[in-house]
C-alpha cells in the first residue's frame, strides 16, 4: 500500500533521513521504533507532507505522492494524529471532528461524514457522551481519542500515529492501544511511531528499528523483539557492557 | 503443490525487490555501526552504505572471499557480541581456512522456518517419519534438518551413527518415508540394496532429502529415485552462510528456489569478477539480508550455476539457480569431508623423505569413497629395510587422517615417476 525508497529529508540544514526505504501492506500495522531524534516523526510528516521529500520515492498504492501537498495527500487517502495531539482547545470535540470531516463537508458528501461519525462514535463511545465539551477540557486519554477520530473522520485508508502513547498513563495507554488494533478491524492500515517501543511491538505485525535517520533493523514484530540489540536499547531488559 | 508460508512464497517480483533492498540498507547500516571490519572495508572502497539506492549498486563493493574470512578468525566478523550468539557452527580444526560461523537465537529461528519451507516445498509433511542419516558432529546442517523436519511436525529419527545396513533395517523396522542425508551416503544405501538384494518394498520411503555441499548428477538422483521408488530433492546451502538452508527445490524439479527474502544473489565471471546476467553461467555471490550476527556481503561461494530467469510453474516467485554442477576453486569432497589440495601438499610437506610432488585419486570401493595419495618419496626409502617403508606409510596415513580427518591409502612411488600426471583424478564412478 506504501512503498518508501531512499526518501531524503531535510530540516533547516540539517539532514534527518538519509535514505530511507520501507514499506507497509494494506491492513498492516507497521511500527518505527528508535531513540529520541532518530527521525521518526520527520519520516511520518514526511509521508503526510508537512516536511518536503529531498530525494526519493513514497508511492501510495499506484501513485506517487512525495511531492504533493498536505491536503491532497489527505484526499488520497492517509491521514496523520501529529504527536501532541495538536487539537483545537477551544473548540468543541464536534467542532474538532467537524474540521477532521473538511474534504466530505460539502452537501454531496454529507453522507459520508454521517457515516463517519457513526463509526467514530462506535469506536470512542466515551466522545460522543462529550460532543459539546471543549476538547482542551477533556483528559489527556481523551485529548488523543479525539485526535485519533478527528484523522479518522477524513475516512482514510491509512493513518499515521506519531507517539500516541505520550504523556499518558499506563491505564490509558493501553485503552490508546486498543483502539489502534480496532483500527485494523475497520480494515485500516497504520503506521505507528512510538517511543514505547515494547507496546509498539506487541500491537504491530513488523517494525522498522531507525537510529539517526537510517533503518539499521527491519523484520517481524516477533523477531525484533527476540533481537538482544533492541532488548538492550529499546526494551531496557540488559546494559551494554563498556568491552562491547 | 505445499507450501510452509503460501504469502512469503508467492510475492510479486516487485514486492520481493523492496524487501530486498529495504533487508540490505538495514544490512549495510548495520554492519558499519557494529563490524570494525565493514568500517575499514567501506572506508577503504570509498563508500557509504546510504550510496546503495538499488540492489545494483551493491556491485559497488569487492567481494569477500574465505580467506579474508580466515584473517579475520574468529569474531572478527561477528556483528553482535559473543554473549548474544546462541550457536557455533566452526569448521573442522585444521581443515581448509578457517572459519567460525555464529547464529543468534533469531538467526536459528529463520534457518529453520526456512529449512521447514525447503522439506515443505518437497512434500514433507507432518505425517512423515524422517530419518536423518547425517553426522550431526561434523554437519551443522544436521542439526537444522532435524529441527527443520520438526517445526512441520514431522517425526524424526537421528540415526546417524549406524551403518548403512542398520540404517536400512531401521527404514524397514519404523517404515521411514522420508530420508535426510548427503549425495554420498544415498547412494550407499543404493549400492547397499543393489549388492545385497534388498527388496527395496521392504521399505516404505517416499522421499530422499539431498543436503551437504557435494555435487550430484541428474544421472544419481534418477539411480536413487529408480532403486528406492522415491522422489529425491536437492537442498542448497553455503557452509559459511547456513547448509542447507540457502535454495530448495520443489516438486517440478526444475532448479533450487533461492530464499531471497533472506539472501541476494548475484552471477559473476570467476576470472574478472563482472556481474553476469540471470541465464549465463558463472559463480554465485551471495549477500545475507536477515543474518544477525554473522552477516556476509558479497561472498563467494565458489558455486558455479546459472540463475533461471523465467517463471517455475509451481508458482513460487523466488528466483530458481541450477543444480551446482562444478566449482571455480579446488575444493574436494569425499565422503562429505571438504579439503583442498594444498592441504594435502602441507601435510606431505611437513614429512621427511617425501616430495612435494603427489596425485590425489578418488576412488570408488563397493559402496565407499576413497582417497588415494600417489606420492614421490626418495629413492633411498625404496633402499632401506620393508619395515621402514611401511612406517613412512603408516606416518603419512596417520599424519593426513589427523589433519583432514580422511584415511587415504597411501601409494609411495620413486621420483619423477608422476610428471605429467594431473593433480587431482576423480575416478568415481556413477555406477
Amino acid at each position: 500500500m506504501l512503498r518508501i525508497a531512499n526518501l531524503y529529508s531535510r530540516i533547516g540544514k540539517g539532514e534527518i533521513l538519509k535514505g530511507i526505504s520501507m514499506h507497509v501492506k494494506k491492513n498492516e500495522i507497521v511500527t518505527l521504533i528508535g531513540a529520541n531524534g532518530a527521525g521518526k516523526s520527520t519520516l511520518i510528516n514526511t509521508i503526510a507532507g508537512l516536511i518536503p521529500a529531498w530525494e526519493g520515492e513514497i508511492w501510495f498504492g499506484e501513485e506517487e505522492i512525495g511531492r504533493l501537498s498536505p491536503m491532497k495527500i489527505v484526499r488520497k487517502g492517509i491521514a496523520l494524529v501529529p504527536e501532541g495531539r495538536q487539537l483545537f482547545a477551544p473548540l468543541s470535540v464536534l467542532d474538532n471532528l467537524q474540521l477532521g470531516a473538511y474534504p466530505w463537508l460539502r452537501r454531496s458528501t454529507q453522507g459520508v461524514y454521517a457515516e463517519m461519525l457513526e463509526m467514530v462514535m462506535e469506536l470512542f463511545p466515551i466522545l460522543g457522551k462529550r460532543t459539546g465539551q471543549l476538547a482542551g477540557t477533556l483528559s489527556g486519554g481523551e485529548q488523543q481519542m479525539l485526535a485519533i477520530a478527528r484523522a479518522l473522520m477524513s475516512k482514510p485508508k491509512m493513518i499515521l500515529l506519531d507517539e500516541p502513547s505520550m504523556g499518558l498513563a499506563p491505564r490509558v495507554v493501553e485503552e490508546i492501544f486498543g483502539v489502534i488494533d480496532r483500527l485494523r478491524k475497520k480494515n485500516l492500515t497504520v503506521l505507528l511511531v512510538e517511543q514505547n517501543a515494547r507496546l509498539a511491538l506487541e500491537l504491530a505485525d513488523r517494525g522498522y528499528v531507525v537510529e539517526t535517520g537510517q533503518i539499521i533493523m527491519e523484520g517481524s514484530s516477533e523477531d525484533l523483539r527476540q533481537n538482544k540489540e533492541i532488548e538492550r536499547a529499546y526494551l531496557g531488559k540488559a546494559y551494554k557492557e563498556i568491552w562491547e | 503443490m505445499r507450501f510452509f508460508n503460501l504469502k512469503e512464497e508467492t510475492m510479486s517480483r516487485e514486492e520481493i525487490r523492496q524487501l530486498q533492498l529495504e533487508r540490505l540498507q538495514a544490512t549495510l547500516n548495520r554492519v558499519m555501526r557494529n563490524v570494525a571490519f565493514y568500517q575499514t572495508w567501506f572506508k577503504e572502497n570509498n563508500v557509504l552504505p546510504n550510496a546503495f539506492r538499488t540492489l545494483e549498486d551493491l556491485p559497488r563493493l569487492p567481494l569477500i572471499t574465505r580467506e579474508t574470512l580466515a584473517r579475520n578468525h574468529p569474531y572478527g566478523m561477528f556483528a553482535v557480541p559473543l554473549r548474544e550468539v546462541v550457536r557455533l557452527h566452526p569448521n573442522l580444526p585444521n581443515v581448509g581456512s578457517p572459519f567460525v560461523i555464529g547464529y543468534t537465537k533469531n538467526d536459528v529461528l529463520i534457518w529453520t522456518k526456512l529449512k521447514a519451507r525447503g522439506f515443505a516445498g518437497a512434500d514433507m509433511t507432518k505425517n512423515d517419519l524422517v530419518q536423518v542419516y547425517l553426522d550431526y558432529s561434523l554437519f551443522p546442517g544436521a542439526v537444522v534438518a532435524h529441527y527443520g523436519a520438526e517445526e512441520l511436525g514431522a517425526c524424526v529419527t537421528p540415526l546417524y551413527t549406524m551403518p548403512v545396513e542398520d540404517q536400512i533395517a531401521l527404514m524397514q523396522s519404523y517404515r521411514t518415508t522420508v530420508l535426510i542425508c548427503t549425495p554420498t551416503r544415498a547412494m550407499h544405501i543404493v549400492r547397499y540394496i543393489r549388492l545385497n538384494q534388498v527388496d527395496p518394498k521392504s521399505l516404505f520411503l517416499r522421499t530422499v532429502l539431498l543436503v551437504g555441499n557435494e555435487m550430484w548428477s541428474s544421472g544419481m538422483r534418477k539411480q536413487i529415485e529408480d532403486t528406492l521408488f522415491v522422489d529425491v530433492f536437492g537442498n542448497y546451502g553455503v557452509p559459511e552462510i547456513c547448509t542447507p538452508g540457502v535454495a530448495y527445490e520443489c516438486q517440478e524439479k526444475a532448479g533450487f528456489h533461492i530464499n531471497e527474502d533472506h539472501f541476494y544473489a548475484e552471477i559473476i565471471d570467476p576470472e574478472t569478477g563482472r556481474v553476469l546476467p540471470h541465464g549465463e553461467k558463472g559463480e554465485l555471490v551471495i549477500t545475507t539480508l536477515t543474518k544477525e550476527a554473522f552477516p556476509l556481503i558479497r561472498f563467494r561461494t565458489g558455486d558455479i550455476t546459472t540463475l533461471l530467469p523465467d517463471e517455475c510453474p509451481c508458482g513460487r516467485t523466488f528466483v530458481r539457480m541450477e543444480n551446482v554442477a562444478s566449482r571455480s576453486d579446488e575444493l574436494i569432497i569425499v565422503d562429505g569431508v571438504e579439503f583442498v589440495p594444498a592441504e594435502i601438499a602441507s601435510v606431505l610437506s611437513s614429512i621427511e623423505n617425501v616430495s612435494s610432488h603427489f596425485c590425489l585419486n578418488l576412488l570408488r570401493e563397493g559402496i565407499q569413497d576413497r582417497l588415494e595419495i600417489e606420492v614421490e618419496v626418495r629413492p633411498s626409502v625404496f633402499n632401506d629395510k620393508l619395515g621402514s617403508l611401511e612406517a613412512l606409510r603408516e606416518r603419512i596415513e596417520e599424519q593426513v587422517y589427523r589433519n583432514i580427518r580422511i584415511k587415504p591409502l597411501i601409494k609411495m612411488v620413486e621420483p619423477k615417476s608422476l610428471e605429467g600426471r594431473e593433480r587431482v583424478n576423480d575416478l568415481r564412478s556413477e555406477g
